[in-house]
């Protein structure tokens, strides 16, 4: 089986050389059922593991109001790829981190990619990549695609962000049966960090709680909401709680709308901030 | 997309939305402080180019003068090449026509080398324009051509975004049409989408540079430059009346992200170059090479049989039909037939040219078209095919994009009759000044 | 804007010649360019071999460029050298396009084509080409002058140029 990369990103950060050097020519482009938004896919392997990579649209958001972002969001949410790898455009960091946040609310097994990084260094600037590392929670590779510099370690940050339990069954340890997690397994004050959807390796997947936090008000709804969420169990189990949390907080058009029960919705839309 | 009320805290007056991305904003200023620390060297020369390429008066005098260069590197560049091409199809017609068998001499020379052949003289000036846009997309100047274009659209009230779909229609309108859906708002989508088409596609290329050249050799980068420019006139002259008359509705600022200038790459741009041609050769492989077999067995058939002289062909009685509406723009029914033909794909309207005068090269096609019409007449007709419907796959894709037979409907009629009324007023006007 | 930033921090000197520079390059430019409009519109010289009134105007639009850019030279604002780069960017862009289209001609009548056999090579020779060589010329030694006292500067420079 191979490991499911998807490579996401703002407009213009480089991305498509960063596909390119990976992959090589190994990749062809394929048109999404019912969408004008292409996408293209590619192969390549590293120390003896295949690697399948997703090339998604350049977005600025996930929040579907695009068509491209709507792809992008629907294919992170409905796939769970292994690793997920966010190029930034290393010398507008403020803008293209933002990215980064929803990943991270996501709660995708990250990698973030400095790129362009030799635009920073002609600035002058001056980037504490350890540090930010520690911030965000996040493994960073610092690259410079159009010279094919980072690339081996990117692939090797690619490799040891693939999660444990991925990792074991690729490694043929399959009796991992026993310990793995079901639904309701979890005491409910974890609900918060946990996904019970059922992985596409096989396995429910545990969340590893973010390392970014919002404010406490904030969080606090979040709680709110999974509680008030807890018996629904085709919402709790199809997104990560404190993403649907967060987009229920948010008035997410898209999620409400998966909300039948008009009495759960109103409760729902009960906790504002 | 449309929130339910019921979804806004509408009460309390503040956009969870808002909170959110302030929140995440904020972490991120938070971060930064933390792991950033700007260099020295703050002046850098993307910013200040701006200054300039988005300057308020002088950006649009710039931006004409690259696309003016543009269309002239087209044109004039690739003359030498079209040349060549033509005088290698020429040399292989004259030993087609000299197999023995009529019906396949005839069918080979006319047909295939008078239509395929013809049509493959304008692989080189499709080659050049894309080679430019290529240039112009690397170099990061083409968001700010969409840029400085905006800022003249808002002002005349339109969706600025509407410009994106609008650029690609340079290339093909049928990706155009397709971007429509970037617009936002049903009633700035569809006045984008019946636009679009007026925006001269390179499908139309090779019928100005063919009818340019017989008639104006030696301002003939200039002429397509018009056209192009009277194409965008256009676009934007229908869609403030489609405002103004069909739909009501604000439009928003564009928001869009320049990217930084780069020295664009000679290796990048052939290879763009050369998947464009490629596109152009199959199609001419197959659409076009079906279209002249077609086009050339209906100039040899007629109610009196096969091999009917083309005067007496179903070709020249569809041309005689149509030939009373467009005696004012001083048409033939050769031309005419052409035009008809043309609504498969606007590449057509060359080979039918060349194949119902059916005479070989360019230059015997330049002496005959120069004799049948006036050059007020040919502007019109330039005029014509630039605005008249671009072809069945556009009307299809309308069809798809609006999901309604009545704009589609609507789509196709406007366009002839604008067409129509334009090359009038080129006639009208241009026989004024000739007296 | 940090003037006195790591970039170049131009001397009073260095702005006036630019701003001198500028306008002389500017006059040339649109003298030539009104020029090749009236050839064009047979009010002078009605037998040219250039016949080009809207060439005419593209030299004025450089023409324009170049004079917009006088003013911050003088007020010694580094702004000012962006329109010194976008006249030269389009006077570069017009003179690369005569030379091929030059080259290309020049092929046609090696080639003997039909329409080439009477070119010369005299009727390419138009404004927007021969205008740009002095532009070319002193943007060189510019260059080279600066290089050899700001090294680093110039690097940045380079990449867009």
């Amino acid at each position: 089986m191979k490991i499911s990369v998807a490579l996401i990103g703002n407009p213009n950060v480089g991305k498509s050389v960063v596909f390119n050097n990976l992959t090589g020519l190994k990749q062809h482009t394929g048109n999404w059922p019912g969408k004008t938004v292409e996408m293209k896919e590619g192969y390549f392997s590293y120390k003896d593991q295949e690697f399948e990579v997703i090339d998604l649209p350049g977005v600025y958001s996930l929040s579907a109001r695009s068509e491209d972002e709507q792809v992008a969001r629907n294919y992170l949410v409905d796939n769970r790829p292994d690793v997920v790898v966010d190029v930034l455009n290393a010398s507008q960091l403020e803008r293209n981190l933002y990215l980064a946040l929803l990943l991270i609310e996501l709660q995708v097994n990250l990698v973030i990619v400095l790129n362009m990084y030799d635009v920073v260094e002609s600035r002058g600037d001056m980037i504490d990549i350890d540090r930010l590392s520690e911030r965000l929670g996040v493994p960073i590779v610092v690259t410079i695609a159009t010279k094919k510099e980072g690339m081996d370690e990117l692939k090797e940050a690619i490799l040891r962000a693939v999660p444990n339990h991925v990792a074991a069954k690729l490694a043929g340890a399959a009796n991992t049966t026993g310990k793995q997690h079901m639904p309701g397994e979890e005491p409910k004050r974890n609900h918060l960090h946990y996904h019970p959807k059922l992985h596409h390796h096989g396995q429910y997947e545990r969340l590893r709680p973010p390392v970014i936090k919002y404010s406490n008000k904030i969080e606090k709804r979040l709680k709110q909401i999974v509680m008030i969420l807890d018996d629904e169990s085709e919402l709790m189990e199809r997104f990560p709680p404190r993403w649907l949390a967060l987009r229920i907080l948010e008035r997410d058009p898209d999620i409400l709308s998966l909300i039948k029960n008009q009495e759960l919705k109103d409760t729902l839309l009960e906790v504002t901030l | 997309m449309k929130v339910p009320s019921e979804v806004l805290d509408v009460e309390k007056g503040v956009d969870p939305q808002i909170v959110l991305a302030d929140e995440r904003y904020s972490i991120i200023g938070e971060i930064l402080c933390d792991v950033y620390e700007p260099g020295q060297a703050k002046w850098s020369w993307s910013d200040s180019l701006d200054k300039v390429f988005l300057h308020r008066y002088l950006g649009l005098p710039v931006f004409l003068v690259i696309i003016w260069s543009m269309f002239n590197f087209t044109f004039q560049a690739s003359a030498v090449f079209m040349a060549i091409i033509e005088v290698i199809f020429e040399w292989i017609g004259s030993y087609t026509s000299q197999i023995p068998i009529p019906w396949l001499a005839s069918l080979l020379t006319d047909g295939v080398i008078g239509g395929v052949g013809f049509i493959l003289v304008f692989v080189p000036p499709i080659m050049f324009m894309y080679f430019a846009i290529s240039i112009l997309e690397d170099s990061g100047y083409l968001a700010r051509a969409a840029f400085v274009m905006d800022r003249i659209m808002v002002r005349m009230g339109l969706q600025g975004r509407s410009f994106i779909p609008l650029l690609l229609g340079f290339g093909c309108t049928v990706p155009a049409i397709m971007a429509a859906r970037t617009v936002d708002g049903d009633s700035n989508r569809l006045t984008t989408i019946l636009v679009s088409p007026l925006m001269s596609c390179a499908a139309r290329l090779p019928v100005y540079v063919l009818i340019a050249g017989v008639f104006f050799p030696d301002i003939a980068g200039t002429i397509v430059f018009l056209l192009y420019i009277l194409g965008i006139v256009m676009a934007v002259t229908m869609a403030l009346i489609f405002k103004k008359t069909i739909f009501r509705e604000e439009s928003t600022p564009l928001l869009m992200e320049l990217p930084m200038y780069q020295v664009p790459t000679f290796h990048g741009s052939v290879i763009h170059m050369w998947e464009r041609a490629s596109l152009f050769l199959k199609k001419a492989g197959t659409y076009l090479l079906a279209g002249a077999i077609i086009l050339w067995f209906l100039a040899n058939t007629g109610p009196g049989g096969f091999g009917v002289p083309v005067e007496e062909s179903f070709v020249s009685i569809l041309g005689h039909l149509f030939e009373p509406f467009f005696a004012p723009l001083g048409f033939n029914w050769q031309i005419i037939a052409a035009l008809a033909f043309g609504l498969l794909a606007k590449e057509v309207v060359v080979e039918a040219i060349g194949i119902i005068y059916a005479v070989q090269g360019e230059a015997a096609i330049a002496g005959a078209l120069a004799l049948s019409i006036t050059p007020v007449s040919a502007i019109a007709l330039m005029v014509f095919v630039l605005l008249y419907t671009p072809c069945i796959a556009v009307i299809g894709t309308v069809r798809k994009e609006t999901g309604s037979n009545k704009w589609t409907a609507f789509s196709v009629v406007y366009q002839i009759a604008l067409a129509y009324a334009a090359a009038l007023v080129v006639v009208v006007v241009g026989g004024l000044l000739v007296g | 804007m940090d003037r006195s930033g790591g970039f170049h921090s131009s001397t009073l000197a260095e702005f006036k010649t630019a701003a001198i520079f500028a306008a002389l390059v500017g006059a040339e430019y649109g003298i030539l360019g009104v020029l090749q409009i009236l050839v064009g519109l047979d009010v002078v010289n009605p037998n040219s071999l250039i016949n080009d009134p809207i060439g005419g105007i593209m030299l004025v639009v450089v023409a324009l460029v170049y004079i917009s850019g006088v003013r911050p030279l003088l007020e010694e604002d580094q702004e000012g050298y962006a329109y010194l780069a976008v006249g030269a960017i389009l006077g570069g862009i017009l003179f690369v396009l005569q030379i091929v289209i030059l080259g290309t001609n020049a092929l046609g009548w090696w080639l003997q084509l039909e329409d080439w056999r009477e070119w010369i090579i005299l009727s390419d020779l138009t404004p927007a080409l021969l205008l740009f060589i002095p532009v070319l010329l002193v943007s060189i030694s510019m260059h080279r002058e600066r290089r050899g006292e700001k090294t680093e500067t110039d690097n940045e420079k380079g990449g867009i140029d």
